[in-house]
């Protein structure tokens, strides 16, 4: 089924928690909607669930306006953070709800959570209480409860986050499988980079409750399109230092008082939107920095801290009065206080416009 | 494994201290008990004379002075029907009240929440005049419907606020959870949340039925016809004017009105103290 929000608004008195929100989800996509909390990402879930109702703009499935219908004539399959299992019912009365809401025959009901039971690894749990399993079964039988039904759309409101890391871990491949396998539409709420970037066809990322934009997580990677994209996107995030905006020939030269880098004619070419002297921001990731030799075009610095991140290591640099992040080679060896000089991967540098944070090569 | 503990110090001070509260009202009830099932009473409490005499109002009339009594089983059922349909309206009325304060937004929410508590604040007796004028209005006055309809609408604030806050302590996601998989609102009020707020049911009830069963001063005063009398006006009447008081009768019959709200409270009280924990993990 095709989704589509058309200058879709919530209001909660006075605080706007989605502005004007226009995101269309293809038939069978995996959409994340990703954000820092408070971000508008779940009330946007719970418009499409019918839950929350838009104060204004259009829900469409499948070109049809929802906004009137009650969540119970959607065929939406949600599950919870909490998993909301229901306590009074054993696991099977619990998957078999929604069936028998819809009137089903008992033999039916009885084979359909079969078959849902078996595709989870569920079925020893059936006549226990959700009080008496773990929080990775309640989490199947939550997911088994949104699915039993074949529901056109499937919701999920973070649904790994009670979840312990390694449990997590297997189960994002679990989820993305099965979703796969069902082909069916799913949107899926989280706070969590690593989970919508390993998880989703896309990634819709949120902000004060607007979309900043959507795209494939290499996309959002490789081409952010505003600062909070880009501080966003990445772990650990993106280093952002002013620096003064200088064009001299057909070079820009992006200047402060503790270094000077001079942009190759061909990246120069991107980014010639600017006067001089003026401010812009410069961004670069921590794996598009390296420690080497004092060369020209580097920025000098003092090893503030250095952190062992297992496979590599995370160096913080002192530059004038910010920190930048290095990622290096399990293999470096400096130490708190060295001086180092910091190389940049100039083909991976992003220049953002001081004032609105938008990208001066990809913002629209 | 169960290991056989020694009671500590502090354990065996606790319960030294509740026997001692709880003494004379253990007391209280072996002396009536006592003196219903006997000529007279020894040293207080040790009955003297065994004798079923005290009880002979379960089937036969009894008269005390120039006075006939009625028989005590309509009058019974009186009582269970008064106790009953209290118990009967203010649950089902403090179950939808109690839901709409809790989880539905509508103008004048917060002023009837405030307002409806001041009711519960006015002693029963300031309204008997005023109550009597309603009654007699609405042609509900000796009839115990309308001892019913005043005792529910004074008990109901009290009830729906105590519902409420069992229902405000139901996540929203479970209800979201009943509307995603097919539910009516109706459907998910009695399917999915009525059965976890029984603890909460049960507790509106045990009051009510009690506020039911001993509830006096509106059935003596708006009930004249005595084939509408209720067990309290009935032991009222059995004390009468003090001059022909049979002391053994009393006991008996008091003990008689006792035994539906005994046995009424640990059916409900077990249910009481079940209380089902999970299947929300925060």
């Amino acid at each position: 089924m095709e989704v589509v929000m058309r200058d879709v608004v919530k209001r909660f008195g006075n605080f706007t928690a989605v502005d004007n929100l226009n995101l269309t989800i293809k038939d069978g996509e995996f959409v994340a909607l990703l954000g820092p909390s408070g971000c508008g990402k779940t009330t946007t879930l719970l418009m499409l669930a019918g839950l929350y109702k838009p104060d204004s703009g259009e829900i469409l499935f499948d070109d049809k306006i929802v906004n009137d219908v009650l969540p119970k004539d959607r065929n939406i399959g949600m599950c919870f953070q909490s998993y909301a299992l229901y306590p009074h019912m054993t696991v099977e009365e619990n998957i078999a709800f929604p069936l028998k809401l819809k009137k089903l025959p008992k033999k039916e009901i009885e084979r359909k959570v079969k078959e849902i039971a078996g595709k989870f690894q569920i079925e020893h749990l059936l006549k226990r209480y959700p009080g008496q399993i773990s929080g990775g079964q309640q989490q199947r039988v939550a997911l088994a409860r949104a699915l039993v039904k074949e529901p056109n759309l499937l919701l999920l409101d973070e649904p790994l986050s009670n979840l312990d890391a390694s449990l997590r871990i297997s189960m994002r491949a679990e989820i993305k499988k099965l979703q796969k396998e069902l082909g069916i539409t799913t949107v899926f709420v989280t706070h969590d980079q690593a989970e919508a970037l390993s998880m989703s066809d896309r990634i819709a990322i949120m902000n004060k409750g607007k979309l900043q934009d959507i795209g494939t997580p290499e996309d959002l990677y490789m081409r952010p399109k505003n600062m909070f994209i880009a501080g966003f996107i990445g772990n650990p995030p993106m280093n952002f230092l002013e620096v003064g905006f200088n064009v001299e020939g057909d070079k820009i030269i992006l200047r402060r008082n503790d270094f000077e880098i001079t942009l190759p004619k061909e990246i120069s070419a991107n980014y010639m939107k600017k006067q001089n002297d003026e401010r812009v921001i410069l961004g670069i990731r921590p794996e598009h920095l390296s420690i080497g030799n004092e060369a020209p075009n580097t920025i000098k610095g003092e090893i503030f801290v250095v952190e062992h991140l297992g496979k590599d290591k995370l160096v913080d640099v002192k530059v004038g009065n910010d920190r930048i992040k290095v990622l290096t080679g399990q293999d470096f060896e400096g130490k708190m206080g060295d001086m180092v000089n910091v190389h940049l991967d100039l083909k991976n540098i992003h220049l953002f416009d001081a004032d609105d944070g938008n990208s001066m090569k990809w913002a629209a | 494994m169960k290991a056989i503990k020694i009671m500590s110090p502090s354990r065996i001070a606790i319960y030294l201290l509740l026997a001692a509260v709880s003494f004379p009202i253990v007391f209280a009830y072996l002396w009536l008990f006592s003196g219903s099932i006997s000529d007279e009473l020894e040293f207080g409490i040790v009955p003297k004379g065994i004798t079923l005499e005290n009880w002979r109002f379960l089937w036969s009339e009894i008269t005390i002075g120039t006075k006939v009594f009625e028989n005590i089983w309509p009058i019974t059922l009186n009582s269970l029907l008064l106790a009953g349909s209290i118990t009967l309206l203010e649950v089902l009325i403090s179950l939808l009240a109690g839901y709409a304060l809790s989880r539905m937004n509508f103008p004048g929410k917060d002023f009837i929440l405030k307002t409806t508590i001041i009711l519960h604040a006015f002693p029963g007796v300031a309204l008997l005049i005023a109550l009597y004028y309603v009654l007699n209005y609405i042609g509900m006055i000796d009839k115990i419907a309308g001892v019913v309809l005043i005792k529910v609408a004074l008990e109901l604030p009290m009830a729906t606020w105590m519902i409420k806050g069992f229902f405000d302590e139901i996540p929203w996601e479970i209800e979201w959870a009943a509307y995603m998989d097919g539910c009516s609102r109706l459907q998910a009020w009695y399917k999915i949340i009525l059965p976890q707020i029984k603890p909460g049911i049960a507790a509106v009830a045990i009051f009510a039925f009690l506020a039911g069963w001993s509830e006096f001063i509106y059935s003596y005063t708006f009930i004249f016809s005595s084939e509408n009398y209720t067990l309290a006006v009935f032991l009222k009447n059995l004390i009468g004017d003090f001059r022909f008081l049979d002391y053994g009768l009393l006991a008996a019959a008091g003990l008689f009105y006792m035994i539906p709200v005994i046995a009424f409270f640990l059916i409900s009280q077990k249910s009481l103290m079940t209380i089902k924990f999970g299947g929300i993990k925060g």
